[in-house]
């Protein structure tokens, strides 16, 4: 008994000190996800990353999607423009520009790009550092990380004016960044819009879902347009219009068809997209939101835009542009050629040549089915008919009213005479979210809020 | 089984080789098991010894017996050798001989045989005389409840014999006469006199004697009692827990336990429980649950994965519990190190008493209703009146557009949401049955229980849960070798409508139509789609949980004074979600091109296994007694679980089946780890029961931290001295029989974060891109964070006065927290929402807590009880070194409480026009619309100040306890004083006067002319227009909403009358109780949105129940 018991007393003592179990403690990374390090260890994971990248920056996935969900964000902000009218009282703030700082739809207006840049980041690090893939291969999936970022620098320094700028992925360096200057935000776009461009090819896919040579163009020519560098705004344009990969559809009404010839970057989707998703069901609420009587006069009676695009209640046009069901699938387009041959018509008026500007807005007015603009206009006028041949086309588009009369330098004006008791000047930038304020100190609130 | 299900899961090669440990330990304990039980249990002894110690002889006496000697060292070493050869011989005869010649003598108290300095014959305790006359007297000593009680001293009166109840409360007196008198007496008993008489058989009732000092003080890894513990604890009893209907374990403990700050967040089945030992110690976010042990098991508190947020808790029957005890300071969270520094919960579950098998039955029903309802909801005229006057005062004209309620609803409809909603009755049902018995060697208890309580909301909404318990206790006759098993298993069911029950509802337009012509739910219009309390009912969440606990005890007393034992437990725990949104309880309108039904589905299984060895060695040490114990942990958690949505079913009747879901999303799955090891060691040394000691060490190791942060030390360093047994003190007060000062100091951590934040990920998109599926960055790691640490401070007083009739108890506290261990939140520029980290922030909770317990009249038919306990927390952030450069810079100061409201200064209504002013920083007033020099805008955060902070100032609660004769009743306030900031105000969002119903004290007061000193702002129909353009972003969010919401509340109020046994004993039951329970039965409160503690909720529920208790 008393060996045994000596036995079991250093047994218990072995179990507890003896050679104590330290790799215990140590356990396996879960099945259900990939660290970081895997990613960029192997071509099979960087292909879903970037297609990941896709999903999470402009598709359905319901941990992003809502965060900027484009129907939503266009509508709200179409309502803040002299475009359309609050149906509902959920516009009423918007429709009369005030925004208050704990607005949700707001609040994803900041969110839902910058959650995306820093994916485009962290992708950007990830695929830079990667020994596994062809330095080809590493600058066209930079490229396309760059262009999302850019993207949506783009839509953030539109609405917000100044903002933060992230391009790595250091949070206790990203999270403490105030605002930088409009130029400077500007500079990192066309750097990565310029090394996109450099590095993509002009068939990235057969689809539309993919970023391309032409969609880094279209966007250079946007920025170019902003910058107002004329020549620049027209040779990247002509760029995609001379390649002749794109047509503009034949009928309005397809212009958001899956797939369309016209589409030079559409968010993928699969049969009917939207279904099931919050998207769909604000393009369908769209229905209350209808045009202003600024808007409406537009349109000539023949327009074909006028019933593809909206519903017609018997005093209101309704915005219907992204039908529900739709007769054909449908999908988000956030480039498409109509906008390039408006950029190009605005590159050329500005560069005196007016009548190839004619012929460019007569490209959208004939498919619109309406009597071309006779060459022979003067600057003024031929610009004006490009302005107003932009507003009648991208309504409640992403491609927003809201940011041409801004670089057009024009929103108070118009604004002040679209809303001349509710207007004020700090209007034409939105503010940002108190709680974003408060969780990076050196951010500012936009001026005037 | 266990052990099977634990193979399985083994990964490494470490892990086999603990198994392959355990196995023997087992196989070593059972073998031990083996030996020891041939022997018999026996008064008689048979020794052969020459020229032995007296430690030979009571080790073999020990071990033959079961008696245990306590004896000094000092004393033996002047004991002569002992020569003795007997067979069968009584033991007090062989105890006789052997102490014959020695200089000390020795006492038997209960299976103890104290060895004391002394010699003589005359203090032998145990002698035999012969009486010509006498005869035989067997007798068995009870307790109040008829149980056995072993253990008693039966002196016969002017001799020196002494007797001892056995395991069975008998003892056997074979030489009585007529006039023997018999002395019980015992520690804890009231000392009791009876003549024989002529008498042969007897049952004596004894009056155990309710000491609260004296109770069995749950400790980590071990008991004290009160009067001896070290540390700083509460406990809850199964007597008030039974006390009070309630379904979750952690309600019976709200206000009675000093320094335990609970709040139920709501009155809805499964309702989550905030509980705080101590103060909010750990990081910012709130969640600072304490660390959950039931019966030795780690009991997983926080779920990810979960519909309904509900409390994990919820599983486990009140009814099966023994006690809750709190362990609050260091030297009593200490030894469980890493997890301790938010305080532990120790629920020990019933065990069953030896006796003849008794069959006990309890069943109670009765009725629920909220607490409190808003009073003075306007009805359909007061409302349409405030609507009227809201667009009379805003110069807008109402439409169909603007105000349905005014031009398209009917004027005359009246519904009262509150009532219809959340007015309803519930009811409560509790039946339970146990069967408890054994003997000496093996007790059991085997308990099942059916709980049933239907919600106040509107629907068929319900919580019910059906459990079973047993218990198995088994040791050897000489006590050496025990065992004791757990299995609980329950299974909880509960349904509720509403997603997340939005308290709103109650604010909807009285005159809101219930359905449209079609039959379906009135959706409102397309331009004004509307919220309908309706679509609420028909949406529903149900989950089913199944949760299994079970665990082993196994020790061994290797040595009379090394007992080594190992404790094997799992606990697992399985829930079953279902969320359904069918079609009619979705607006088609809003929802159009969305989905026109939709439900989650989700699962999810937290399964734990630890194995903790433990070694405890007594000893004497000088004068004092010292106590060690040495133990390890293992723990292994995991959890698995899977989601879904699917939405656009094929038909409303299939929306349980997945597969008729026409598209599907939020599609994710897995499995988490969690692997935790400790070795742990504590001693306490008791120097003659005046100064004690205690000193614990714990190094511990998780796999929630990165590799060089996985393992941490943590201690602690208690002491106390009980002045009342200085000599100095006995021959003085009789008033102050008890006085304690007690002191501890030590470390304790906390790893409360999930799996895996070390590590930066990439998660699976959940719906495919261009036909492809992708991955996406889902966490950002951060490899440098490690254990937060919570430095303890506590120093006690505990005084008893007038034989422990007073008792009073004051505790100051002082907690530092430091290396806050949190999820440090992101501002959206940093792509994430936040990471995990210590804070370099050091948070103090300090504060004094006191207890009282008096009885305050006691003879022989009433007895007054009292029992007070009180806290006064103060919680300060003591430094943050950069917070202007944090996160938290604007939501933070230092030298304020973390719980602190930093929001804009309401300054009154403006006299002008009816808008709500606030303060900017340099004191102008404004109503922030900026537009113009008077009215600067208000800036945020500058404009933000310090408004107070959402401790309660102080809380806790009184209770008395009556009885009379056969009646008892208890009565138990609770008190808060606090402040919170959820009210009608800030639910809006809208100013009063907009299209939602609220009630006369929101209107009555409000700005209606140029001039008027106003208390309320201008009724307005709509928020842009507002005068001062501020609701959304100032009124919503200042002080005007931080109001007071203290409360005193009758928390439980019970009355039981026990049936005289004579008249149950003809229906052959016994202990027949009948009682009637109310729980939350009266509020006194000046809060006025809904309840003061569920704030603005579903309120927590005043039950009242009617039951019956029995013994059969």
């Amino acid at each position: 008994m008393n060996y045994f018991i000596k036995y079991f007393v250093i047994l218990l003592l072995l179990f507890v000190f003896g050679n104590s179990c330290k790799k215990y403690v140590e356990i396996p990374p879960p099945d259900d996800k990939i660290t970081a390090g895997q990613v960029y260890a192997s071509t099979a994971t960087i292909d879903a990353a970037m297609t990941g990248l896709y999903q999470f920056a402009f598709g359905n996935e319901p941990s992003s999607q809502s965060e900027y969900p484009w129907g939503v964000v266009d509508q709200y902000i179409a309502v803040a423009a002299d475009d359309a009218i609050n149906g509902s009282p959920e516009y009423d703030e918007f429709y009369q520009n005030i925004y208050p700082s704990t607005d949700a739809t707001l609040g994803k207006m900041w969110t839902g790009p910058y959650l995306a840049i820093g994916r485009a980041n962290g992708f950007i690090e990830g695929v830079t550092g990667s020994t596994v893939i062809s330095e080809e291969k590493k600058n066209n999936y930079l490229a396309q990380a760059r262009l999302t970022r850019a993207y949506y620098y783009f839509i953030l320094s539109n609405l917000f004016g100044d903002v933060p700028l992230p391009l790595g992925t250091d949070v206790n360096q990203t999270s403490v960044l105030p605002r930088v200057s409009r130029t400077l935000v500007d500079t990192a776009i066309m750097s990565d819009l310029l090394f996109a461009r450099d590095h993509l090819t002009a068939d990235q896919g057969s689809d539309n879902f993919t970023f391309n040579q032409h969609a880094a163009n279209a966007m250079l020519a946007r920025m170019y347009g902003y910058k107002k560098d004329w020549a620049a705004e027209k040779t990247a344009a002509d760029a995609i219009i001379g390649s002749n990969r794109y047509a503009l559809v034949k009928d309005p009404v397809d212009v958001y068809t899956t797939g369309n010839s016209e589409a030079i970057f559409q968010v993928s989707n699969v049969g009917t997209y939207y279904e099931g998703t919050i998207i769909g069901s604000f393009f369908d609420r769209g229905l209350i939101v209808t045009l202003t009587p600024g808007l409406l006069s537009l349109y000539g009676p023949d327009d074909l835009r006028l019933p593809a695009w909206t519903v017609f209640d018997g005093t209101n046009y309704a915005f219907n542009k992204f039908t529900y069901p739709p007769a054909n699938p449908q999908a988000q387009v956030l480039m498409r050629l109509a906008d390039v041959v408006l950029l190009r018509a605005e590159a050329r008026a500005q560069l005196n040549e007016l009548d190839d500007a004619i012929d460019d807005i007569n490209l959208i007015r004939e498919r619109a089915g309406i009597a071309d603009l006779p060459h022979g206009l003067t600057q003024t006028e031929v610009i004006q008919g490009m302005m107003d041949e932009r507003r009648k086309e991208f309504f409640a588009e992403d491609i927003t009213r809201w940011f041409d009369l801004s670089r057009w330098g024009i929103i108070q004006s118009t604004m002040k005479a679209a809303k001349p008791t509710t207007w004020t000047e700090k209007a034409a930038l939105f503010p940002v979210m108190k709680n974003e304020l408060s969780l990076n100190p050196k951010l500012t609130q936009t001026p005037g809020y | 089984m266990i052990l099977q299900t634990f193979d399985s899961r083994i990964e490494t090669h470490c892990f086999k080789k603990l198994i392959f440990r355990m196995k023997l330990t087992v196989l070593v304990l059972l073998t031990a098991l083996l030996q020891v039980s041939a022997n018999s249990y026996s008064q008689s002894v048979t020794l052969h010894l020459k020229q032995a110690s007296m430690q030979q002889v009571f080790k073999e006496v020990f071990k033959q017996t079961g008696f245990q000697f306590f004896y000094d060292y000092d004393l033996m070493a002047q004991a002569g050798l002992i020569n003795i050869d007997v067979a069968n011989a009584p033991l007090s005869d062989v105890l006789r001989s052997c102490f014959r010649d020695q200089p000390f003598t020795y006492e038997l108290i209960s299976n103890t045989i104290v060895v004391k300095s002394g010699t003589g014959e005359e203090k032998y305790a145990v002698s035999i005389t012969a009486d010509q006359n006498a005869h035989v007297v067997q007798g068995k000593v009870v307790n109040q409840d008829g149980q056995p009680v072993p253990g008693i001293t039966v002196t016969v009166k002017g001799s020196k014999q002494v007797f001892v109840t056995d395991e069975k409360g008998e003892f056997t007196i074979s030489n009585a006469s007529e006039n023997t008198v018999l002395i019980f007496t015992a520690v804890n008993v009231e000392k009791m006199e009876t003549v024989v008489g002529d008498r042969t058989s007897m049952t004596l009732t004894l009056q155990i004697k309710r000491s609260i000092l004296d109770d069995v003080q749950i400790i980590g890894y071990g008991s004290t009692s009160k009067r001896l513990n070290t540390g700083s604890m509460g406990t809850v009893t199964s007597a008030e827990i039974a006390n009070q209907p309630v379904m979750n374990p952690l309600m019976a403990m709200e206000g009675r336990v000093a320094g335990v700050e609970m709040t139920v967040a709501n009155g809805e089945p499964g309702a989550p429980i905030d509980i705080k030992i101590r103060g909010q110690n750990t990081a910012f976010s709130a969640t600072s649950y304490p660390l959950f042990i039931v019966d030795g098991v780690v009991f997983p508190y926080n779920t990810t994965y979960d519909f309904a947020a509900n409390n994990p808790l919820n599983s486990i029957n009140p009814g099966d519990i023994e006690s809750i005890s709190i362990l609050k300071d260091a030297d009593a969270t200490a030894v469980y190190g890493s997890r301790g520094a938010n305080g532990v919960v120790l629920i020990t579950t019933k065990k069953g008493k030896a006796g003849a098998a008794t069959l006990s039955i309890d069943a109670s029903t009765g009725f629920s209703q909220a607490a409190r309802l808003v009073k003075g909801m306007l009805n359909t005229s007061q409302y349409l009146a405030m609507r009227n006057q809201a667009y009379e005062n805003s110069g807008i004209t109402p439409t169909e557009v603007n105000a349905p309620d005014l031009k398209l609803w009917s004027q005359t409809a009246y519904t009262d949401w509150q009532k219809e909603v959340i007015g309803n009755t519930g009811n409560y049902t509790n039946v339970q049955a146990s069967i408890s018995g054994g003997d000496e060697r093996v007790r059991y208890l085997i308990s099942g229980a059916y709980n049933y309580n239907k919600s106040i909301v509107w629907g068929d909404n319900f919580d019910k849960r059906a459990s079973m318990h047993a218990n198995i206790e088994n040791n050897s006759l000489d006590k050496r070798f025990q065992m004791s098993t757990n299995i609980t298993y329950s299974n909880e069911n509960f349904r509720k409508s509403g997603d997340a029950f939005s308290a709103d509802l109650i604010k909807t337009s009285p005159n809101l139509p219930h359905y449209d012509s079609t039959g379906g739910v009135y959706p409102g219009t397309d331009d004004v789609p509307v919220t309908n309390p309706y679509y609420s009912l028909y949406q529903y969440t149900t989950n089913n949980t199944d949760n299994i606990l079970a665990n082993t005890k196994l020790s061994y007393l290797i040595l009379p004074n090394l007992k080594a034992g190992v404790s094997v437990g799992y606990t697992k725990q399985t829930q079953d979600g279902f969320q359904a949104y069918p079609s009619t309880a979705v607006n088609q309108i809003v929802n159009a091109g969305y989905r026109t039904n939709l439900a989650n589905f989700l699962t999810n299984a937290v399964s734990t296994f630890v194995t903790e060895p433990q070694l405890d060695y007594n000893t004497h040490l000088g004068k004092g007694k010292l106590q060690a114990m040495l133990g390890g942990t293992w723990q292994s958690t995991n959890t698995d679980y899977s989601y879904i949505t699917g939405y656009n079913f094929s038909s409303d009747a299939l929306i349980s089946n997945i597969g008729a879901a026409s598209g599907t999303d939020n599609k994710s799955s897995g499995n988490s780890q969690y692997k935790y090891e400790s070795v742990f060691l504590r001693g306490t040394y008791n120097w003659q029961d005046k100064y004690i000691v205690n000193g614990s060490f714990r190094r511990d190791g998780s796999s929630r931290f990165a590799e060089g942060y996985k393992f941490g030390n943590f201690w602690s360093a208690g002491a106390a001295w009980i002045f009342s047994n200085e000599s100095f003190f006995k021959t003085g007060s009789s008033v102050l029989n008890f006085g304690k000062i007690r002191g501890s100091y030590g470390l304790t951590g906390n790893d409360q974060i999930g799996d895996y934040q070390y590590l930066s990920f990439y998660t699976p998109t959940s719906n495919v891109y261009n036909n492809i599926s992708g991955i996406y960055a889902s966490q950002i790691n951060n490899n440098n964070y490690r254990w937060e640490q919570t430095y303890k401070g506590d120093i006690g007083l505990e005084l008893g006065f007038f034989e422990s009739r007073i008792l009073f108890t004051v505790d100051y506290f002082n907690n530092k927290s430091e290396n806050l261990l949190t999820a440090i939140p992101l501002p959206s520029q940093a792509g994430f929402a936040s990471y995990t980290g210590n804070l370099p922030a050091i948070v103090q909770n300090k504060g004094w807590e006191f207890t009282l317990n008096t009885v305050n009249i006691k003879n022989r038919d009433f007895k007054w009880s009292t029992f007070f306990n009180l806290t006064l927390p103060k919680n300060i952030l003591l430094s943050f070194p950069n917070l202007e450069n944090s996160p938290y810079a604007n939501t933070f100061e230092v030298g304020k409480s973390i719980r602190l409201v930093k929001e804009n200064k309401y300054a009154g209504i403006s006299k002008e026009n009816g808008a709500p002013l606030f303060y900017t920083t340099n004191g102008t007033i404004t109503d922030g619309s900026g537009s113009n020099a008077a009215n600067p805008p208000l800036n945020y955060p500058g404009d933000y100040m310090y408004i107070g902070n959402l401790d309660p100032s102080s809380f806790g609660g009184l209770g008395n306890i009556f009885d009379y004769k056969s009646f008892e009743l208890n009565v138990f306030f609770q008190f808060n004083y606090s402040h919170t900031t959820s009210s009608f105000v800030s639910a809006y969002g809208s100013p009063i006067g907009s299209m939602a119903n609220t009630a006369n004290v929101m209107i009555n007061g409000a700005w209606t002319k140029p001039g008027q000193d106003a208390a309320l702002p201008v009724l307005w129909p709509t928020r842009p227009s507002f005068p001062g353009q501020s609701y959304l972003d100032y009124a919503f969010s200042s002080s005007v909403n931080y109001v007071d919401n203290s409360y005193i509340r009758l928390k439980t109020l019970a009355l039981t009358w026990s049936m005289p046994a004579k008249w149950t004993r003809s229906i052959k039951l016994s202990n027949v109780k009948i009682y009637a329970q109310a729980q939350n039965l009266l509020t006194f409160t000046n809060y006025t949105y809904i309840d003061p503690e569920s704030t603005y909720n579903v309120p927590i529920l005043k039950t009242v129940t009617f039951g019956l208790r029995a013994n059969l």
